[in-house]
């Protein structure tokens, strides 16, 4: 079995190897025993860790308050991303500033073929793309390094509609720095929009 | 007895909670709660000081998630940080447990050995006795295979230790078990 295999089974239970050690089974069978759970204790600590609060934010992490649209900025300043290009198909099928719902899109992809995203990200050692298409999954929908080395693409299937998107860029959230970006009202953070419309 | 929740949180919930959603939070420390407060448990002894660092494992955790990468498995992300507070833990308290392992091997063995003993109430006290007298490094590594039920491959990321020492960890773990309970050697 290679690595991606055993990576993608569930973990065998370690249990299975005491089959012929009665004294340690039982031992680990009483050690495993859960505590009750406790509604109060979750509710303390939840409001400790908020009083707390997130560690500030810092070009390391972003994610949190800042912004992507400022995390976005800073990177762009320190020329860690160029900017985003479309690619020549996409140019065909995209235009920026056209909407048809209630809050405006940045972008309008036609087709429920794949949509193409790249992003000049050349310092960059990953690059993922989140949305709602993907339940914001980092680890769904990595994206490729183009052969000039600079970009990063990948062309995603999506159902007609509104949808927003951001990328994962080593572990940061920004949404894309060439189109408006929008708030998401869920997360409180910056995040673009894009319309796939019906062929 | 009550299996071990082994199945990993939404990833979604994760994502989430990493750009700061506190419902999404919330529903991590739900999901984890009981499987921390279990290991702390078994590697300190006394409650209300697991009541207390899982507590502030949580807190580290709220505060380390925007830092979460994403090429790192979650689960062993989060045990990390528990396993951490509780070493703290256990260095500030480590004279009062060893005091106390002194008298549980014996007591041990009398309960063990002595089924009509071996109510509930005893029998889990015995067990803690045993799980105290355990060296710290052998009861993690004990408490995280077994109890926990993680792989040596995800034990390897969690702690930094290498995979032929952690196996050595627990047989080391398993046979002074036996032996402290009373039990024949296993081969």
């Amino acid at each position: 079995m290679g690595d991606r295999e055993m990576r993608d089974v569930p973990e065998r239970d370690p249990m299975l190897a005491l089959r012929d050690d009665p004294v340690l089974r039982t031992v680990v069978s009483s050690l495993r025993e859960m505590p009750p759970s406790d509604p109060e204790a979750v509710r303390r600590i939840v409001r400790a860790a908020v009083a707390a609060g997130p560690q500030r934010a810092s070009l390391a992490r972003p994610w949190h308050i800042a912004g992507a649209a400022v995390a976005a900025s800073v990177l762009v300043a320190a020329g860690y991303i160029v900017g985003h290009r479309p690619n020549a198909g996409e140019r065909d099928r995209v235009s920026t500033g056209w909407s048809t719902v209630a809050q405006p899109a940045s972008r309008v992809a036609h087709g429920v073929a794949a949509t193409a995203f790249r992003l000049d990200a050349p310092a960059a050692r990953a690059v993922s793309l989140v949305g709602d298409f993907n339940s914001w999954d980092p680890a769904a929908t990595p994206m490729t390094r183009d052969a000039d080395g600079r970009g990063w693409s990948v062309a995603v299937t999506m159902p007609a509609g509104r949808h927003t998107y951001a990328f994962v860029v080593d572990g940061l959230v920004i949404a894309d720095p060439d189109v408006p970006s929008v708030r998401d009202p869920d997360y409180d953070v910056a995040v673009s929009a894009l319309i796939v419309r019906e062929r | 007895m009550v299996a071990p929740r082994r199945d990993p949180i939404d990833r979604s919930v994760v994502a989430r909670a990493v750009v700061g959603d506190e419902a999404a939070f919330t529903e991590l420390v739900q999901w984890y709660h009981a499987r921390f407060l279990r290991f702390a448990r078994h590697m300190l002894r006394d409650d209300a000081e697991a009541d207390d660092v899982v507590q502030e494992a949580f807190i580290r955790i709220y505060r380390a998630l925007p830092n979460y990468q994403e090429q790192e498995r979650f689960e062993s992300w989060l045990f990390r940080i528990l396993a951490n507070c509780c070493r703290t833990a256990l260095s500030r308290s480590r004279r009062r447990s060893d005091h106390l392992v002194s008298l549980g091997a014996r007591e041990a063995r009398d309960v063990y050995q002595s089924p009509e003993l071996r109510n509930d109430a005893a029998w889990h006290s015995l067990l803690r006795t045993a799980l105290a007298g355990l060296p710290h490094d052998q009861r993690e590594a004990f408490v995280l295979h077994y109890v926990d039920g993680h792989s040596y491959e995800t034990m390897v990321t969690l702690t930094g230790v290498r995979q032929s020492a952690l196996k050595m960890r627990v047989k080391r773990a398993c046979d002074r078990l036996r032996h402290m309970l009373g039990a024949p050697d296993h081969g």
